[in-house]
């Protein structure tokens, strides 16, 4: 749970640099009921800018937590299964991933 | 501020950069639009459009796309720097073509990636390191724009370091095709809307110090001036030194001292005088307020002395309360954050990016002698009773020149950061302010002025649209630092005088109200000239004369031999 809840606050960092780029009427909430990516809902990020936060987020992870993710890559976006459509999709996928991440290492 | 429009040009993915500057909340304000991305040289080449309206334009591009020897040479092939350079000559031609049609035009300095390694050990080798003739492309670039004066380079150097292992991220130009990292993007917009206050005149011109603990370690009133800290073998001692060389140089490029500081004032300038590490001394600053009153206060009454705004100001002083106090009763004064560790004042310092100059003029380097020439007509002016009495001693010279290539850049600078003399307060490009020159009945005269104590330089310009047989007064702009000298009236004279020698019956002058531009309302309502309320306009019946000053010595060049 500790866990879940520090990738939440990174996310939540990663919202504050991409909404530098966004105009205030764009700008994403930080709450894990966010939708950062979904073709059908106005206020997610454009392809650009879903760049921008991955690239954001996978820094954050990569400094706070010293495990380097390659996001866009490991998270595989399906028609049922979009794993960057809310903050707290996000969170959850990101934390299994370093499990599994760990459990790897731990080989 | 006003509100700025650009237009980016690049040969990557610039929305980043277009949209940090459009979402930004810090002043001035820049909306920026985006040339096709893929189309970079048909986009320079195509020119300015007739309703582009764009305040400036900003080229970037990476030196493998402008230099196909280059892109070549990153691939370590063996190839002659010198067809590199002479690809770089061709692409500044086409800088140029397009400068001329622009404003301003930004060029951010061209960058490898911290990762690439080139040739390691050789890579700052003649003839084949890929750093070294980098560095000769940039050279080659400084040196073929040296001339166009509305071009400016900006160090992407600089934002690289600053940046650190965030400047490039492969990833970026993978997925978007960018080849930055995000944080340089926000150095360049720093840079850029410093930029824009550059050419606006709003750099700093005045830094005000507290003494102790900030020019000197130590309280003087307690320890007294042998015990400060100042030099000597000693650490904290030499970063004092330090701060006081870095506060010297900026003296140099033409910004002025001041001292604000709770002190006795005898004792201060003593030990400012009389210690042997001071590196500033007495004369090097153009004013001072020591005293124990407020220093908001202070910092105002200094800067009236100055005849400066108080947006001009920066104010360094170790004491956050001061800073705290300064900030909130004067918002328009720059306090920057000051660091607790004086071995950083110096680095602090130097690091400011608020006395960035679009260009450095004569006056700008003579500024501090010209404020202690002032220093000493003030003392004059107070052993002479009369006002009158006292300009009379001055043996005031005020020489008249038509706007030509020597003097257009001051020409500009003055008209562009000129507040309180100033009838209209119109703001021109250094092009733009010659191409009205330029055009028929348009007529452009600098003011220099000069006395016993010292040169001011070029401080006035008038200007007169003539149409039929009146002549407008469209631009009407004095230095404050020569103010109330009678330079007014004297230039008022001069364009009566030109006035008869076109030939007109009438001169007239429309004042725009604006925010700081009231004590040249004020000049005109004493000025003689008859107003007329309704119209804010004042105006002169070229049959009566209208008198130069008996004291002032002028020298004007005659219309006929100009035109």
């Amino acid at each position: 749970m500790e866990q879940r809840e520090n990738i939440i606050s990174l996310i939540f960092n990663a919202i504050d640099e991409v909404n530098q780029l966004l105009p205030s009427e764009r700008r994403l909430d930080k709450t894990p009921e966010t939708v950062l990516s979904n073709k059908s809902s106005q206020g997610a990020l454009d392809s650009l800018g879903m760049v921008n936060f991955i690239i954001a987020l996978e820094q954050l992870i990569d400094e706070k937590l010293g495990v380097s993710l390659s996001l866009a890559d490991d998270l595989i976006i399906s028609e049922e299964h979009n794993p960057f459509q809310t903050v707290g999709i996000l969170a959850d996928n990101i934390n299994t991933l370093l499990k599994e991440n760990k459990m790897a290492r731990n080989l | 501020m006003k509100n700025y429009q650009c237009l980016l040009i690049a040969d990557f993915n610039i929305e980043n950069l277009a949209s940090y500057l459009n979402h930004g909340n810090s002043a001035p304000a820049i909306k920026a639009a985006v040339a096709p991305y893929g189309q970079f040289m048909q986009s320079l080449m195509a020119g300015k459009g007739n309703d582009s309206g764009f305040d400036f334009i900003v080229v970037w591009t990476q030196p493998q796309s402008i230099s196909p020897s280059f892109a070549r040479a990153l691939n370590f092939e063996s190839i002659s720097h010198d067809q590199i350079l002479k690809e770089v000559d061709e692409f500044c031609s086409l800088l140029i073509q397009r400068g001329k049609q622009e404003n301003y035009t930004l060029i951010p300095s061209w960058v490898m990636p911290t990762y690439v390694r080139g040739y390691g050990l050789l890579d700052m080798h003649e003839g084949l390191g890929l750093a070294n003739i980098l560095n000769k492309m940039n050279i080659r670039l400084a040196e073929n724009l040296k001339g166009q004066k509305n071009i400016f380079i900006l160090n992407t150097q600089k934002w690289v370091e600053s940046s650190g292992k965030k400047a490039f991220n492969p990833k970026m130009w993978y997925m978007a095709k960018i080849p930055f990292g995000n944080e340089i993007f926000q150095y360049a917009v720093c840079d850029i809307q410093n930029f824009c206050q550059a050419i606006e005149g709003q750099y700093k011109r005045l830094v005000v110090v507290d003494l102790d603990d900030t020019l000197w370690g130590g309280i003087l009133g307690d320890e007294g001036v042998k015990n400060l800290k100042l030099g000597g073998h000693d650490p904290i001692g030499e970063a004092f030194v330090d701060f006081q060389k870095a506060l010297k140089a900026l003296t140099n490029k033409g910004i002025l001292l001041g001292i604000v500081s709770k002190n006795e004032e005898a004792l201060a300038l003593k030990a400012v005088n009389q210690h042997p590490e001071m590196i500033l001394k007495q004369k090097d600053f153009a004013g001072w307020r020591i005293n124990w009153k407020d220093k908001a206060q202070n910092i105002v009454d200094l800067v009236s002395e100055l005849n400066l705004g108080l947006q001009s100001v920066v104010f360094i002083d170790d004491q956050p309360i001061e800073r705290a106090r300064v900030k909130e009763a004067l918002p328009e004064v720059y306090v920057p954050e000051w660091s607790q560790d004086k071995m950083l004042y110096a680095s602090t310092l130097l690091g400011l990016a608020c006395f960035d100059m679009p260009f450095i003029s004569q006056e700008d380097l003579s500024r501090s002698a010209m404020y202690a020439s002032e220093r000493k007509r003030k003392n004059l002016k107070s052993s002479f009773g009369s006002y009158e009495n006292w300009l009379k001693t001055l043996e005031i010279k005020v020489q008249v020149e038509r706007m030509d290539s020597y003097n257009i850049q001051r020409m500009a600078q003055l008209l562009n950061k000129t507040n309180q003399m100033n009838l209209t307060t119109r703001r021109l490009s250094e092009e733009e302010f010659k191409k009205w020159a330029e055009e028929e009945n348009h007529w452009v005269w600098a003011i220099r002025v000069s006395d016993k104590l010292g040169d001011s330089g070029l401080t006035g310009i008038i200007s007169l649209d003539v149409d039929d047989k009146k002549g407008r007064i469209v631009d009407f702009v004095l230095s404050c630092r020569v103010m109330g000298r009678k330079i007014e009236e004297t230039m008022a004279h001069v364009l009566y005088y030109y006035a008869r020698e076109l030939n007109l019956n009438e001169l007239y002058a429309e004042f725009i109200p604006m925010e700081r531009n009231n004590p040249c309302f004020e000049f005109w309502q004493d000025s003689g000239f008859h107003y007329n309320q309704k119209k804010n306009q004042f105006s002169w019946n070229l049959e009566k004369e209208y008198g130069l000053p008996l004291f002032i010595k002028l020298e004007r060049p005659s219309l006929c031999y100009e035109s």
